[in-house]
């Protein structure tokens, strides 16, 4: 039910669109650039840096809107004053956000599979959805935890995109701290498995290239729901 | 305390260095009751700490004798609430908003229910338009009936008047009192409008500056805070006010349309000695009335004579 | 808005973006010089390249008359298995010429050259893929059209119920 109104509030007309026309351009925009036949998969990682910025605007304005938004907007405090769980309004909200934007982007990316003549069972494919799911929870637990500390909706919007968007400047291709730098790391990891290709990339590597935003994700979940559902006050 | 549904003990909350409330020990009883105070004076606080959205720093708050931060949510299945600053979902209808609330509440037939509560407060041509498109007063109303979309045993009402027409309000306060009346829903009624908190209210409670000021039914209230004003009709008012004027039994008397008013110094003598007079007069006597004081002489007194 | 309304209007868009992805796609062509060296009378298969259904341009520079084919994944296969020639399409006895042809889809493709004559020759070629990619056009369209329909029903359905 909380889904259903959340669907229904926060990606009307025409945010659902927008959201939409962004994983087009972010991901369907990039020209083939091997064409080496087995090379082919290598495009799949080519485009996704830019994916990684539309990403991180599109997360934060709509975790933005939907948290900090609802503050500002006095949503929360109706939401509140009915008998649910804050838990459950956290919830709702993260992962119908969360869900939303994922399944638009995998499915965008999917039109890679015909585009670059793939077969549907191509594991690389799958492998860079992870990728991008991956890189979606990051930055959907962070921009979750920021605005519910925030509060209002465009601080909130400005200081997730400003960080995230200079944390991936700063962290350039460094193999853990950067979206470009971790999907490379799966991927050769990946590419090495199925079909052999260099570079060779330690198990361990791929491990903790996945493990430190996921953990780091979990962490952030958990720090926002314990304070929203026992220490945050709304005045 | 027994027989209170909301009560407050010690209740301490600051904002920084800002003391909002300090010490407040509130009790409201079943009825309809109205808590009134000056701008500032931490009726919104409080509110927000009944309703579980701020955590007090000191002391202790329940509804129901449920602790207001710790059982918040078991309270808020039996209250509804309409909040100053609570907003409402812009691009649902009316219609489809309370449907949904209704859901919350696990209310099955939830379509009836929106449709019954949105006829009652006066919304139902405007119930299939988007609530951005409604006015500040549809706004109040549409707010109204999601608090009472529940049926809830407390309804706790933030200037549940503001922005409605008189009519409404008219019709409002008839509905509140009906509910009470018909379902025995309690009210909890915070508002600067007090001659119509005073039509409907049993209860009153009085804040300024984060402390209780009194509390108590309104006519003990009344009878209290009373100016000691008798009002009395006689054929010759102003030769019985010259009388009146030479006992000790007045601080001052004065004639207005015809009726001699009477500021009471000593009501024991003044009842001994105003009919004594009279009889000596031989006037005609039409009435003699105690004049209680209105909610706002109260307030007047209590809320800014400190 | 109304949920087929916005569905048609959804479809609608996404067919338009599709289009100005297809327009910017179009606007970067790929041009590949290669160089072969080919014995005499031999064939030489070129490495497999992922091509989209645009024009294709085949720029040939040799000494002596080569023949060219173009070959798409099953006449790969059928080459490498059988030594079958089944080509998409030929450039036979062709030294210095531009050849354009439109391929029909999208995939693998290889450039299989022969040279019947009695002497080494070192071919140039480049290949150039330009133009508007037909199936990501043919989609667009597509999205467009139902989308369109689909909304004008929506909104013909919603004024009658009204």
């Amino acid at each position: 039910m909380l889904v259903i109104w959340e669907l229904e509030e926060n990606w009307d007309f025409p945010v659902l669109e927008l959201v939409i026309l962004g994983a087009i351009f972010s991901i369907l925009n990039q020209p083939i650039i091997f064409l080496d036949f087995d090379g082919r998969c290598r495009n799949l990682t080519s485009s996704i840096g830019i994916v990684s910025i539309f990403l991180i605007f599109n997360v934060g304005a709509l975790f933005s809107r939907s948290f900090a938004g609802s503050f500002s907007k006095g949503e929360m405090r109706t939401l509140l004053s009915y008998p649910l769980k804050r838990s459950n309004v956290l919830a709702a909200k993260f992962l119908t956000n969360l869900l939303i934007l994922f399944t638009v982007y995998a499915t965008v990316f999917s039109l890679n599979i015909p585009l670059l003549a793939l077969s549907p069972l191509e594991p690389m494919v799958y492998v860079s959805m992870m990728s991008i799911l991956v890189q979606v929870i990051f930055l959907s637990t962070s921009a979750t935890t920021l605005s519910l500390l925030i509060k209002n909706e465009v601080i909130s919007v400005l200081t997730v995109i400003l960080l995230f968007f200079g944390l991936e400047s700063i962290t350039g291709k460094d193999k853990y701290l950067s979206f470009s730098g971790r999907h490379e790391l799966v991927f050769g990891y990946f590419e090495y498995l199925t079909r052999g290709i260099i570079p060779e990339v330690a198990f361990q590597e791929v491990v903790i290239a996945l493990l430190f935003p996921l953990s780091l994700s979990m962490f952030l979940l958990v720090v926002s729901l314990l304070y929203f559902n026992y220490i945050m006050e709304i005045d | 305390m027994a027989g209170f549904i909301v009560s407050t003990t010690k209740l301490t909350k600051s904002f920084g260095s800002v003391l909002a409330l300090d010490d407040l020990n509130l009790h409201i009883p079943k009825g309809i009751s109205g808590f009134i105070g000056p701008n500032g004076a931490g009726k919104t606080t409080t509110i927000n700490i009944l309703i579980g959205l701020l955590k007090p720093d000191h002391g202790e708050a329940s509804i129901f004798g449920l602790d207001s931060w710790r059982e918040s949510y078991e309270i808020r299945k039996r209250i509804g609430v309409l909040d100053e600053k609570c907003g409402y979902p812009k691009n649902f209808t009316g219609m489809k908003f309370l449907k949904h609330v209704a859901r919350i509440y696990n209310i099955t037939q939830s379509e009836k229910r929106a449709r019954m509560i949105l006829n009652d407060i006066g919304l139902s041509e405007a119930g299939n338009k988007p609530i951005k498109t409604y006015s500040a007063g549809m706004t109040q109303r549409l707010g109204l009936a999601q608090a009472l979309i529940s049926d809830p045993e407390l309804a706790i009402l933030d200037e549940p008047t503001a922005n409605i027409d008189p009519s409404g309000r008219i019709l409002l306060l008839d509905k509140i009192k009906e509910l009470h009346r018909d379902r025995g829903t309690n009210f909890l009624i915070s508002t600067h409008i007090l001659p119509e908190l005073e039509k409907i209210c049993d209860w009153i409670s009085i804040i300024r500056k984060g402390k209780l000021v009194d509390q108590g039914y309104v006519k003990e209230l009344a009878m209290k805070y009373s100016a000691n004003v008798y009002r009395i009709e006689v054929s010759n008012p102003q030769l019985l006010a010259e009388k009146i004027k030479k006992t000790n039994v007045v601080e001052l008397v004065w004639i207005e349309d015809a009726r001699i008013y009477c500021k009471v110094k000593n009501l024991e003598e003044f009842h001994e000695e105003i009919p004594r007079i009279i009889a000596s007069l031989k006037l005609k006597l039409r009435s003699f009335q105690y004049m209680h004081s209105s909610l706002e002489e109260i307030y007047k007194e209590v809320a800014h004579g400190e | 808005m109304k949920k087929l309304s916005r569905l048609g209007a959804n479809l609608l868009l996404v067919g338009i973006s599709l289009f100005m992805i297809t327009t910017l796609r179009a606007s970067s062509p790929y041009s590949f010089p290669t160089r072969v060296s080919m014995p005499s009378d031999s064939w030489s298969m070129l490495n497999p390249e992922l091509w989209s259904p645009r024009n294709f341009r085949l720029e040939v520079s040799s000494k002596v008359l080569i023949d060219i084919f173009v070959l798409d994944r099953d006449g790969i296969e059928l080459w490498e298995e059988q030594e079958m020639l089944r080509p998409l399409f030929s450039f036979n006895a062709t030294e210095h010429k531009i050849h354009n042809v439109e391929l029909s889809k999208r995939g693998k493709f290889a450039l299989l050259i022969h040279n019947p004559s009695d002497s080494n020759v070192d071919v140039m070629l480049s290949t150039t893929l330009y133009g508007l990619e037909n199936d990501l056009l043919l989609a667009s369209t597509t999205m467009s059209i139902f989308g369109i329909i689909i909304f004008l029903s929506a909104k013909v359905k919603y004024r009658k119920k009204r």
